[in-house]
């Protein structure tokens, strides 16, 4: 039954694993020129740690060169790992209506929901494995890019890319795949509508994530603030408050202070404070938003085998 | 409840012990919405038989199937197949359904093909030395794409798995459409070397009488939902006459038409006349009006 599992999933499976195996080239590809390139120019240390002359100087063409390569291989990888679930869920079980195969297999000694197990964790299995796999690959393919362009993993493109969420993303995707695929008599169909799902889910997951755990706070005297702060993680808030501890509104400050880089005396500002994210939130904000979709998911894919069993009405109960 | 529905019925075999019906539906409705596709449908199938389930396009052949093969549920009624309920087990065991259109992988080699029917029986009765002679003796590849296959190919391959469940119930329907008269006579002759060997018992729909009249014993009539007709062959031509004359004659006359000066009636009872054809007797009941049929004593 693996085998037959296996089976009617290949081409799905097999146009999954070669989107993966081309991301994975294409990750390890990026790698090497980024170093080769780094290596001709003599800055190859501003890829391992971001020291101060990797701002300014020999480094400037490597930095202008890779931003675009660097942005588009991390927003491909935000959109490869659903797209992988949805490749290897869409045809699961709306192909067996479409070409009426249901009857076939409904009227064997298998049960409907052995069937359906085996179908989904066939088809599952792997395209988690190879997600992973990806995942991890891509954390060491862009390493350097991160260092280079100080990226913190927390940020929103980095944070989508990495740790354990696109494995979640991949699973969200299937199990919309799998639920839409026991609703709709179309492959195309449960495309459509598990991308447009997909999207809001992936959108309302990401407007709240930073809203899930209190910021951390850095608080700088006015008079030593020098328009920077050194934090790890991403910044979510900028305020400036006065001797009473009131709030001085930005437009305020920015009307009064103009440009002159410090907010010392300016509209009466005695601290300014920074709320961010730390990066050390990486985990506990993946293992959050991972359980939600895991949550999710297994809604989604208890409905599907409950479904199913009224699509696939034969079949040894 | 017992089974009681052969009493009585045009075809019904009184004389004799009855074997175990292979397929018994009692009272047995099926709706789609507001449609009605089968109404009180009432027959039995004995054991050992290749009965012909015969009907015009639409007639609830294919739902008749489905609902004995568990696809559909009965919205009520009684049925039993090979002693079980399939509403409640699901394909009953020791069944074979081949459905209309064969559903098979298109993308899978027929060897593919007879690997992933023997997984789908790896909990029942598979045959796969059966199932690949089937496929063998009809010349047909095992590398073969199942999607590449002719009408004919692909109802052999179809035809092949489903005995090579090792059936006592062979359900088929309309397994000769869309076939080239080779194929028609190769797959029927499949099918009957099948029930002579092993004893089968066989339900086949055609709405084509031709494609069955020469292979079957047993005959199921459908016609509006209704079961209009069942019983042995044999019998049921035995207890019909062809009566031809000027006047429409007396008795339970289930059909008559009139041609020119002649009226040609088809009459239930022995006497004079000819015995019909399968084909008058199945035209005579899809034709006669409801009450008319009630009134010679008829199916309801």
């Amino acid at each position: 039954m693996t085998w037959l599992a296996w089976r009617r999933q290949r081409p799905a499976l097999l146009v999954a694993f070669g989107l993966l195996a081309v991301t994975g080239v294409a990750l390890a590809v990026a790698r090497a020129v980024i170093e080769g390139r780094a290596a001709a120019l003599g800055v190859g240390v501003c890829l391992t740690e971001a020291t101060q002359q990797c701002f300014t100087g020999p480094v400037q063409p490597l930095y202008a060169g890779f931003r675009e390569t660097f942005t588009m291989m991390r927003a491909w990888l935000v959109v490869a790992a659903p797209l992988v679930g949805v490749i290897v869920g869409a045809g699961l079980l709306a192909r067996e209506v479409e070409q009426r195969t249901v009857l076939f297999v409904g009227t064997q000694a298998i049960s409907r929901v052995g069937w359906w197990a085996r179908t989904v964790a066939m088809a599952l299995v792997p395209a988690v494995v190879g997600v992973l796999a990806v995942t991890l690959l891509a954390g060491w393919a862009l390493e350097p890019y991160a260092v280079l362009y100080r990226q913190e993993r927390i940020g929103t493109l980095d944070f989508d890319i990495s740790g354990i969420w696109p494995v979640a993303a991949t699973v969200l995707a299937f199990a919309l795949a799998a639920a839409f695929g026991a609703v709709l008599r179309s492959s195309l169909a449960v495309v459509v509508a598990t991308v447009g799902v997909w999207v809001v889910l992936y959108a309302s997951l990401s407007e709240t994530r930073y809203d899930l755990l209190p910021d951390a706070v850095d608080i700088v005297p006015a008079a030593s603030y020098t328009g920077f702060f050194d934090i790890d993680g991403l910044p979510q808030d900028l305020v400036y408050r006065g001797a009473g501890g009131e709030v001085v509104e930005l437009g305020v400050v920015a009307r009064t202070c103009g440009s002159s880089g410090t907010t010392d005396l300016c509209a009466g500002v005695t601290q300014v404070e920074l709320y961010y994210q730390p990066s050390s939130l990486f985990w506990p904000l993946q293992a959050l938003q991972s359980a939600v979709v895991a949550v999710l998911a297994s809604g989604l894919l208890a409905f599907s085998a409950l479904r199913w069993r009224r699509v696939m009405p034969g079949g040894a109960r | 409840m017992r089974w009681s529905l052969m009493r009585g019925r045009v075809g019904s075999r009184g004389v004799g012990p009855v074997p175990e019906g292979a397929v018994r539906f009692d009272g047995v409705g099926k709706r789609f919405g507001g449609r009605s596709a089968l109404r009180d449908c009432t027959f039995e199938v004995p054991r050992g038989r290749v009965a012909a389930l015969v009907g015009p396009n639409g007639a609830g052949k294919t739902t008749l199937l489905m609902v004995a093969t568990g696809l559909l549920r009965a919205d009520e009624g009684r049925v039993e197949v090979l002693g079980a309920d399939p509403a409640r087990v699901g394909m009953p065991p020791g069944a074979s359904f081949v459905a209309q259109d064969k559903p098979l992988y298109g993308t899978f080699r027929v060897r593919e093909m007879l690997r992933a029917a023997a997984a789908l029986n790896a909990r029942g009765r598979w045959d796969a030395a059966r199932a690949a002679g089937l496929v063998e003796a009809a010349g047909i590849g095992f590398d073969e794409r199942v999607g590449a296959l002719s009408p004919g190919g692909r109802a052999r391959v179809a035809l092949a798995i489903a005995l090579g469940r090792d059936p006592e119930l062979l359900l088929l329907d309309e397994p000769l459409a869309e076939l080239d008269p080779l194929a028609r006579r190769q797959v029927m002759g499949a099918v009957l070397a099948a029930s002579a060997e092993s004893g089968t018992t066989v339900v086949l729909s055609s709405h084509v009488i031709a494609d069955v009249e020469d292979a079957c014993d047993h005959l199921v009539l459908l016609g509006g939902g209704r079961v209009r007709l069942d019983g042995a062959v044999e019998d049921l031509l035995a207890q019909h006459r062809v009566i031809t004359g000027a006047t429409e004659p007396d008795g339970a006359v289930v059909h008559s038409s009139r041609s020119g000066r002649q009226v040609e009636a088809l009459v239930r009872g022995t006497g004079d006349g000819e015995p019909p054809t399968l084909d008058d007797l199945v035209m005579g009941y899809l034709q006669a009006e409801d009450g008319r049929v009630a009134a010679a004593g008829a199916p309801s």
